[in-house]
């Protein structure tokens, strides 16, 4: 008796590798960069924010938010936060690091959240742990090439 | 004797009094030693911490060697004050490379967005020049932008710089006093905040001519207003005003701002403390501590929030900050 299990058969197709060829997939939105919200959270000024609009993207910035499930973080799909200076109202202890926790505990896969610091050391083991929290971290002061990288990179990640 | 060192995870010293010990060199190979006999001794202990390691020696006190307990106390006692001295140095360089960092990375941006890399390419510095000085033909408006922009960052830079030599090196600061138009030094130094004001709203007005002049030291003067700025840039309500009247040698700036409570009025002036109102705003608590430290250097402290004013209990309410120079 031919027995075909689907279950089994769907699972193979999960991986990042074959995830295109899984038929769930063929359904689900892809991100590009036409489509894809980018938003900043940073109570400093950010030129790079104008750098990437020229560069053809979505991109809005705020100085803070008040709750994670607010307008601008619920319609983007990427979220770079600063370290140092947001966050205040949901993590008065950790600011941003905080912030992005809650972030990843919200809504896990489907943004892809950016922690980003000028501070050439982390303070202590806790801050650590919650920077190794976000999709991935880098200089607040790196120029629009690795902004760009970091979003092709995030494109790809987006479930 | 008591001599330590305490040096970071890469092996600098960030304090001690170890170059006094005169078996120093001796001892950097076994720093973990005790020998006591016939009433000399001398012990040596290091430790390693998460970030940092100290390293502790006694010499010649009989009581300290002779106890093991009372060692150890001493030990402790270094190891609590070192390791604090080690984390207020590290939180110290660990904002000032923080705030010139970010300064850097946003003119570096700014200058990003206006040319690319390849647009200072040249075979020759005056290849560049004549490469940028086409693109800046093609687009003024953005390279007015970009000036303005970088005159900004360079008064944060400087206000940066100036207020760290103000808090850790203020005894060394030459004080230059010079005769200025007070209004003209007040417009003067408030334009780098135009931008930020009309993006509130809010709308600054003199109330006294330039023939006006005081008494001060131009940097210190523009490190005050800064800071000062600084402030009212990010508490002020927007659509609202900010009043400059000045009378019998006395300046007062008035705005609807951020109520500052009574109990706060003397406090917000000391390093780290911000007013219960403003803790959902970013800020450090730094400006006003700076503001004052400049004021000291120049023998005019004389500064205060009139405490008439902080009544109600709206959010914003009528704040007047008054200098006597």
């Amino acid at each position: 008796m031919f027995n075909f299990n689907f279950f089994k058969f769907e699972n193979n197709f999960n991986s990042d590798l074959f995830s295109s060829l899984n038929p769930l997939n063929f359904f689900k939105k892809r991100y590009t960069k036409d489509n894809v919200n980018i938003l900043f959270i940073d109570d400093d000024d950010m030129p790079v924010v104008d750098n990437l609009k020229r560069s053809g993207y979505k991109v809005k910035k705020v100085r803070d938010i008040k709750n994670v499930d607010d307008a601008e973080v619920k319609n983007a799909q990427i979220i770079f936060v600063d370290f140092d200076g947001v966050g205040r109202c949901i993590s008065p202890q950790h600011q941003g690091a905080g912030l992005v926790q809650e972030l990843k505990t919200k809504y896990g896969t489907t943004k892809y959240v950016v922690l980003y610091t000028s501070q050439i050391s982390l303070p202590t083991d806790t801050i650590i742990k919650l920077f190794n929290e976000a999709d991935d971290r880098m200089r607040k002061d790196s120029d629009v090439t690795d902004f760009n990288i970091q979003i092709r990179k995030a494109l790809s990640k987006i479930k | 004797m008591i001599y330590f060192q305490v040096k970071n995870s890469n092996g600098n010293i960030i304090a001690g009094n170890m170059h006094d010990f005169l078996r120093c060199k001796e001892f950097e190979k076994n720093k973990n030693y005790f020998n006591y006999r016939n009433g000399e001794g001398i012990k040596s202990v290091e430790e390693n911490f998460e970030d940092c390691s100290i390293w502790f020696v006694v010499e010649g006190r009989d009581d300290l060697l002779k106890s093991a307990k009372l060692f150890l106390k001493t030990l402790n006692v270094y190891k609590i004050a070192a390791l604090d001295v080690w984390r207020y140095h590290k939180t110290q360089i660990d904002s000032y490379s923080h705030t010139i960092t970010t300064i850097q990375g946003q003119i570096r941006q700014k200058i990003e967005g206006f040319a690319n890399d390849d647009k200072f390419y040249g075979d020759s510095y005056s290849d560049s020049i004549e490469s940028i000085s086409e693109h800046i033909k093609s687009d003024i408006m953005s390279a007015a932008d970009l000036i303005c922009y970088t005159h900004k960052r360079i008064n944060d830079l400087r206000a940066h710089l100036l207020g760290v030599e103000v808090v850790h090196a203020g005894e060394h600061y030459k004080v230059n006093f010079d005769k200025v138009s007070l209004k003209r030094a007040l417009l003067n130094q408030c334009t780098p905040f135009l931008c930020q004001f009309e993006e509130k709203s809010v709308n600054l007005r003199y109330f006294f001519d330039e023939k006006y002049e005081i008494d001060v030291d131009k940097n210190m003067f523009s490190l005050i207003m800064y800071n000062f700025f600084s402030n009212a840039v990010k508490y002020t309500k927007p659509n609202s005003e900010l009043r400059f009247q000045y009378k019998q040698g006395c300046l007062d700036i008035s705005m609807i701002s951020l109520k500052i409570e009574k109990s706060e009025i003397g406090e917000i002036f000391n390093e780290g403390v911000r007013g219960k109102h403003s803790l959902e705003t970013s800020g450090k608590g730094v400006g006003l501590f700076v503001l004052k430290k400049a004021l000291e250097l120049m023998g005019k402290d004389n500064m205060y929030i009139d405490p008439e004013y902080s009544r109600g209990d709206n959010e914003y309410v009528e704040n007047h900050f008054k200098f006597i120079f």
